[in-house]
């Protein structure tokens, strides 16, 4: 991307160039490296501590398919995605409230928005929520 | 010809490497480097000597403090300068701000020719501190961004990379606060010479 020179630029390049930047005061590296030999050991984080929120991000998720699949009912399970689908069943009792939701429906495309609407939403406000609670206590000062 | 890896005695890479391996001294060498220019952001964002030295030396502890998640995926000044960029603005927005005046600059070159005696000298003075003065009007973003465009003599992309800043909205700040800058200055020019 250029930036076009204007007669202000021409102006300013009088009092801003490179020649005239101001200088770090005397003795600002031995302050500097005071400072860090005191206050800092270098900082050799391992793996996990480096990568701790993919990998917790990880194990949670391998842990939530790994539960949907010892729960998914054996005699209809097709295949895992099936088997989810029906165990999905068990909380609308749970939820019922969820499922009393009615969504509006597009009158002037005729659209019908589908049942499963509502438990995304919920799951997306769920979400939401743990990132933020995940966001809070990773970012803590 | 010996094709070129970053990693010559002498460039940042060179420097990283013997830090990570463990030689906190060869830390000084990269602060040797770039003490200058980050030492002058962080100055121009926050107006005055004091507080740029600690903003400039807090910005090479948090480098070397986080050197092992630097990924190379820029230049080591381009991280640093990022890093004083964002501490400075920090620091700046959490003090309360003060609106300078132009009457708040009563010095022009005439001032400064009677401390320094050389008249090149004076008005190179009288230059520096009205820019400088004219930069503290500036909200503190768009003095980093003066800087790095005119002192660092950046490119826009990095200027993006440093502050944040999408490239477009960089353009339209930049032109802004050029034409905010010239402004001030060409009133206190003016002012200057009307003086007695």
């Amino acid at each position: 991307m250029n930036i076009n020179k204007t007669d202000a630029d021409r102006f300013l390049e009088r009092y801003l160039n490179p020649g005239t930047v101001e200088k770090a005061p005397e003795g600002f590296v031995s302050k500097t490296m005071t400072r860090i030999r005191i206050e800092s050991v270098p900082d050799r984080k391992s793996f996990l501590k480096r990568y701790k929120v993919p990998v917790i991000s990880t194990i949670v998720v391998s842990l939530l398919i790994a539960a949907a699949a010892a729960l998914t009912p054996s005699q209809n399970s097709a295949n895992i995605f099936s088997g989810i689908a029906e165990y999905i069943k068990i909380p609308e009792s749970l939820l019922s409230g969820i499922s009393e939701i009615k969504l509006p429906e597009i009158r002037a495309t005729g659209i019908n928005l589908p049942e499963w609407l509502p438990y995304a939403l919920t799951a997306m406000l769920l979400f939401g929520i743990v990132d933020r609670a995940l966001f809070r206590i990773f970012h803590r000062e | 010809m010996r094709q070129r890896t970053g990693m010559e005695p002498g460039s940042d890479k060179y420097y990283i490497e013997k830090v990570l391996a463990g030689n906190v001294n060869a830390f000084s060498c990269l602060v040797e480097v770039h003490k200058d220019k980050a030492f002058n952001l962080a100055f121009r964002i926050c107006g005055n000597r004091e507080e740029a030295e600690e903003v400039a030396q807090d910005a090479f502890l948090k480098a070397y403090r986080s050197l092992s998640d630097f990924r190379m995926q820029s230049s080591f000044a381009t991280w640093l300068y990022r890093i004083v960029y964002n501490t400075a603005v920090s620091l700046v927005r959490t003090r309360k701000g003060k609106v300078l005046s132009l009457e708040e600059f009563p010095a022009d070159a005439v001032d400064f020719l009677s401390v320094s005696g050389n008249e090149e000298e004076a008005v190179a003075e009288y230059r520096n501190a009205l820019i400088n003065f004219a930069l503290q009007k500036l909200p503190e973003d768009e003095r980093g961004l003066i800087t790095l465009y005119y002192y660092n003599e950046l490119p826009a992309d990095e200027i993006s990379k440093i502050t944040g800043i999408s490239k477009n909205n960089l353009k339209v700040k930049l032109f802004r606060a050029r034409q905010k800058i010239a402004g001030i200055v060409r009133k206190a020019e003016i002012k200057s010479v009307l003086l007695p």
